[in-house]
C-alpha cells in the first residue's frame, strides 16, 4: 500500500508554499493517501493551512516546545518514528528539506532520492543530474521505504479548498540534546516577497556593477511587486547577501515572471530559473547566453533600460 | 609535500579488505534506467526598446494595461 508522509515547512505562523508543491508531487503517485506532518509549537494555524490543501488525507500535528525552531537534529528522530506507517517520506528540496531528509533517511537505514521532478509510478521517478543538463529515470526498490526530496520548482501548488482532519500526536521518544537553537540573526528584508516563493523575481548580475547600483534592481522589483535575486557573480562581488543567490548553488525557483538584469546566463544560473513561466533578459551583450533561454530579450544598457522600465510600470 | 615524504609514503602498508568481511550490503535501492536530455526552452522574441518590452509583457498578461 502506497502512503506518503509529507513534512510541512513553515515559519511557525505560515505554511511555506513548498509544502503545497510537494502535495502535488505526492498526489501524482499516491492519490489521496497523503498525510502531512506539522512539527511546531502552537502549530494549530499552520496545521489548518495544511488541512486546507486539496488532496490531503490527514494532518498530524506534533506540538511541543522543542519543535518551535526547525532543527533537523531534533525533528529527524520524530519523523523517523512517524515513518513506520508509511511507504514514502517526502520533504521539499529547499534548505529545510535538504537539511532534514538525509538525517531521516540515515535513521531509517535507507538511501535518499533527491529532487524528484516527475513520478511515473510510486517507484519510478525522474530527477536532474549535472545541474539539470541531464535527466535520469530512477527506479526505487518497492520493498524499501523511500525517503525523498521534491524539486518544488517542478510542481504547481496544490489548490486550497480541502478540509483534512487534524490529529494531534504525541511521540514518546527522547529528543537529542546535543543541538539547540540559540538565536536567529538576519539582515533579510521582510518588506519584499520571499525569493523562493515569489511569483515574480527581478535579479541583478555582475553587470549591475556595485552594491549601490542594486538600488535600481530594488526599485524595479518594487514596481513589479517582485522579490529580488542575484547571480553568483553579484553575490561573490559583495553587491548583495548570499541568501539572494539564484542558481545551482543558490535557490532554484519557478516564478511566473523572472527578469534577469545584467546577467550573462552561466549554465549554473540557468539551472535555477529553467521552470520560470516567462524569462525577461536585459543585457548589453547580445551574445550573452541568457538570450538563448529568454522569452523576451532586450539588448540595452541596463542603467537606462531599468530606470525607463520602472517608470513605464509605475505609469 | 617533499619528494622524500612521497617515497616514505609508498612504503606504508596498504590493507585490502573485502566488502563482505565488513558485514555491509553494497546493494543500492536505486537503479538508473535511462539518461536523457532535459526539455529545451523555446527561443523567445527580441524587443528593440522598453515600449516593446512592456507591450510583450502586457500581451502575456504579466503587467496591467
Amino acid at each position: 500500500m502506497v502512503s506518503v508522509l509529507l513534512i510541512a515547512e513553515h515559519d511557525g505562523r505560515d505554511l511555506n508554499p513548498s509544502t503545497a508543491r510537494c502535495v502535488s508531487c505526492a498526489a501524482s503517485f499516491a492519490g489521496n493517501a497523503v498525510d502531512i506532518a506539522v512539527f511546531a509549537e502552537h502549530g494549530q494555524d499552520v496545521a489548518e493551512q495544511a488541512a486546507a490543501l486539496e488532496g490531503v488525507r490527514r494532518i498530524l500535528l506534533i506540538d511541543r516546545p522543542e519543535n518551535a525552531p526547525p532543527l533537523a537534529a531534533v525533528l529527524a528522530p520524530q519523523v523517523a518514528a512517524l515513518a513506520a506507517d508509511y511507504s514514502h517520506v517526502l520533504g521539499p528540496s529547499t534548505t529545510f528539506g535538504k537539511d532534514l531528509m538525509p538525517r531521516v533517511a540515515a535513521l531509517l537505514g535507507v538511501g535518499q532520492l533527491s529532487d524528484i521532478m516527475a513520478a511515473e509510478t510510486p517507484y519510478r521517478f525522474e530527477r536532474p543530474i549535472y545541474a539539470g543538463n541531464a535527466i535520469v529515470d530512477v527506479e526505487a526498490d518497492p520493498q524499501t521505504k523511500l525517503v525523498a526530496t521534491v524539486r518544488t520548482a517542478s510542481y504547481p501548488q496544490a489548490v486550497t479548498g480541502g478540509s483534512a482532519q487534524i490529529e494531534a500526536r504525541s511521540l514518546n521518544i527522547d529528543l537529542p540534546q546535543h543541538t539547540r537553537f540559540v538565536e536567529l540573526r538576519t539582515d533579510a528584508d521582510t518588506s519584499r516577497p520571499d525569493l523562493q516563493a515569489a511569483a515574480r523575481v527581478v535579479s541583478g548580475g555582475r553587470g549591475v556593477g556595485s552594491a549601490d547600483n542594486f538600488a535600481l534592481i530594488y526599485a524595479l522589483a518594487d514596481a513589479l511587486g517582485a522579490a529580488v535575486g542575484a547571480s553568483r557573480a553579484a553575490v561573490d562581488a559583495g553587491y548583495v547577501a548570499n541568501d539572494l543567490q539564484v542558481g545551482q548553488t543558490g535557490k532554484i525557483i519557478a516564478p511566473e515572471l523572472y527578469v534577469a538584469v545584467g546577467i550573462s546566463g552561466a549554465i549554473q544560473h540557468l539551472t535555477g530559473i529553467k521552470d520560470a513561466g516567462t524569462i525577461v533578459a536585459i543585457n548589453k551583450d547580445e551574445e550573452a547566453p541568457i538570450f538563448e533561454v529568454a522569452d523576451i530579450g532586450l539588448v540595452a544598457d541596463l542603467f537606462t533600460a531599468v530606470a525607463e522600465l520602472t517608470d513605464a510600470l509605475k505609469r | 609535500m617533499k619528494l622524500p615524504d612521497i617515497m616514505k609514503a609508498k612504503k606504508k602498508p596498504l590493507d585490502t579488505v573485502a566488502l563482505a568481511d565488513l558485514g555491509v550490503e553494497a546493494e543500492s535501492q536505486f537503479k538508473i534506467t535511462n539518461t536523457g536530455p532535459p526539455p529545451e526552452r523555446q527561443k523567445g522574441v527580441m524587443v528593440a526598446d522598453i515600449a516593446g518590452l512592456v507591450s510583450e509583457l502586457k500581451k502575456k498578461g504579466l503587467v496591467d494595461g
